[in-house]
């Protein structure tokens, strides 16, 4: 120990002495120097290494993409959810118009942050999952209510006034055809769960009459008539028939399919792509169907080749794009026949006495 | 977990072919529907008596598309075609309020079956191009959807079946979810 002690001391003894007598070539400089290059390549590694570091953890952040990362996902969800439960609260301050604007808008948001959550239920646990499906219809019955609250159903029904000494046009302003462009979405579903729940909404011994520009494109309905007759001049999209008692149809031609569910005793006149028949007896049809025609639970069907004839017709034909040479009107399905080789007792081709030649 | 993964697990499992059931009323717009996913004309579509069947691909798997009528007189054969259903998918007909109720209930009733207990649910807001169609939220609250379906993964998507239009959005939920069920 000893020993080593003074090897050192006299070690360090020589470097002194060194240093004095080699003053403009000094080892230190050149040790310092070694030193300096070896820090520099260490610290140039160590910032390789870190940068190599940073590297991977983006990387690994990259593929945990925003719309996988489950902490996003909950936060967004949590901060939309609030968005929503906002819009629901200060609605009493609003006059109607807003209001439904508003509760329009929270029922966007909300159906966006359902579709949100089932795009995303894939990376999230589904604990979390079930918790957030029980908030979203939480605050969907809230936003019924609210709706049913602020903006309860219009009662609507006919006063009598009307059923007896009424313009024509006020009659049909008040018949439930759908397709209106300027009643909101609301107002028509209104009038269609008023017309359809209530009876005693019949109209009777009326004649409708619609033209081109109420029909084109459009959906239309009409439901709840008696001894009526519904002139359509024009080419709607589809045409939804109901609950019509001995009245009598014309219409142009339908682009898509005719509905006609629950009707007696009357006639209807139309070509068409597809026609269904359902619940209706007593009825008879001069048609152009350029599929099919199909009948349900109906019985008491007479069926002729269409007939009627009115101006513009042809243009309307074009605006539909049946095609006026194929025409299947004797070719009737009955779903409740299913046997091929026997005609259905159901329905019947009108024989050629008994048709109706003109209807003018 | 990563694109590449999901991929990778695709590509290990031999591509099966999956059944998909087509259900829902008449005028529903399901014929439409098929014939829409397999890029065929649409103009002539019939009223469905029995059902068509087509196999179409989509995102990277195999569907075996199975449309089946919707006149109430053949509802009632419908159980025939339920056993080893992957997806159900539901149209229902948004612009025809009249019949909402008559969707809802038949819709119930698969909902109860055995047969199809737990097999994820699709519903097809259809008819949306027409302007007298329900939103899809209306339509899931007139339903009672979120009551109705509680053991099964479910969505309902608006879509227009003439147009195309979010089509492919369902086909999305068809596909992300049967891959789930694969894992």
């Amino acid at each position: 120990m000893y020993c080593f002690k003074a090897f050192k001391l006299k070690n360090v003894e020589k470097f002194k002495r060194q240093k004095v007598s080699l003053p403009d070539f000094p080892v230190e400089t050149r040790a310092n120097k070694m030193a300096a290059e070896w820090k520099e390549k260490l610290e140039r590694r160590q910032e390789a290494r870190l940068l190599e570091l940073e590297r991977k953890k983006q990387e690994r952040a990259e593929q945990i993409r925003p719309e996988e990362n489950p902490e996003l996902l909950l936060s967004t969800f949590v901060t939309e959810k609030a968005t929503i439960e906002k819009m629901l609260c200060d609605l009493n301050s609003l006059e109607r118009t807003a209001l439904r604007e508003r509760l329009d808008d929270a029922t966007k948001m909300l159906q966006k942050l359902q579709k949100f959550l089932s795009d995303s239920f894939t990376f999230l646990p589904s604990y979390d999952v079930k918790n957030m499906q029980a908030e979203i219809n939480k605050v969907q019955l809230e936003l019924n209510d609210k709706r049913s609250n602020f903006m309860p159903k219009k009662k609507f029904a006919f006063s009598k006034k009307k059923q007896t000494g009424e313009t024509a046009e006020r009659q049909e302003m008040n018949l439930n055809k759908v397709g209106d462009q300027d009643c909101t979405k609301n107002e028509l579903a209104e009038r269609t769960d008023a017309s359809s729940t209530k009876e005693t909404n019949v109209i009777i011994g009326e004649k409708i009459t619609r033209h081109e520009n109420d029909l084109l494109e459009k959906d239309v309905s009409f439901s709840n008539l008696k001894d009526c007759t519904l002139t359509l001049y024009g080419s709607p999209l589809a045409l939804h028939l109901e609950k019509l008692e001995s009245c009598r149809v014309f219409c142009g031609p339908v682009s898509g399919s005719v509905f006609i569910n629950d009707c007696k005793d009357c006639i209807f006149v139309f070509p068409c792509q597809q026609l269904r028949v359902h619940n209706t007896v007593k009825s008879q049809f001069y048609l152009h169907v350029t599929s099919r025609a199909i009948v349900e639970d109906c019985h008491d069907l007479g069926f002729a080749q269409f007939n009627w004839k009115y101006d513009g017709m042809i243009g309307h034909f074009e605006a539909s794009r049946l095609d006026r040479t194929k025409n299947n009107w004797q070719l009737v399905d009955d779903f409740n026949w299913l046997k091929t080789e026997q005609q259905s007792p159901n329905w019947y081709i009108i024989s050629d006495e008994s048709k109706v030649i003109s209807w003018n | 977990m990563g694109l590449l993964a999901l991929l990778k697990k695709l590509k290990s499992s031999p591509s099966k072919e999956l059944r998909i059931l087509l259900l829902g009323l008449d005028n529903a717009g399901k014929t439409t529907l098929l014939k829409h996913l397999a890029s065929e004309d649409y103009t002539n579509v019939t009223p469905t008596q029995g059902f068509n069947i087509k196999t179409v691909q989509a995102k990277g798997l195999r569907l075996n598309i199975w449309d089946i009528g919707g006149q109430k007189s053949i509802r009632a054969y419908w159980n025939n075609y339920f056993e080893n259903t992957d997806v159900l998918i539901y149209v229902i007909d948004s612009a025809d309020r009249k019949r909402m109720e008559e969707t809802g209930f038949e819709l119930t009733e698969l909902l109860e079956e055995e047969k199809l207990a737990g097999v994820p649910v699709l519903i097809f807001a259809n008819k949306q191009d027409l302007l007298t169609a329900a939103p899809p939220a209306e339509i899931a609250g007139s339903l009672q959807l979120s009551t109705v379906i509680r053991d099964r993964t479910w969505n309902i998507q608006p879509c227009s079946a003439v147009t195309g239009e979010g089509v492919e959005e369902g086909l999305e939920f068809v596909s992300k979810t049967l891959k789930d069920v694969k894992k």
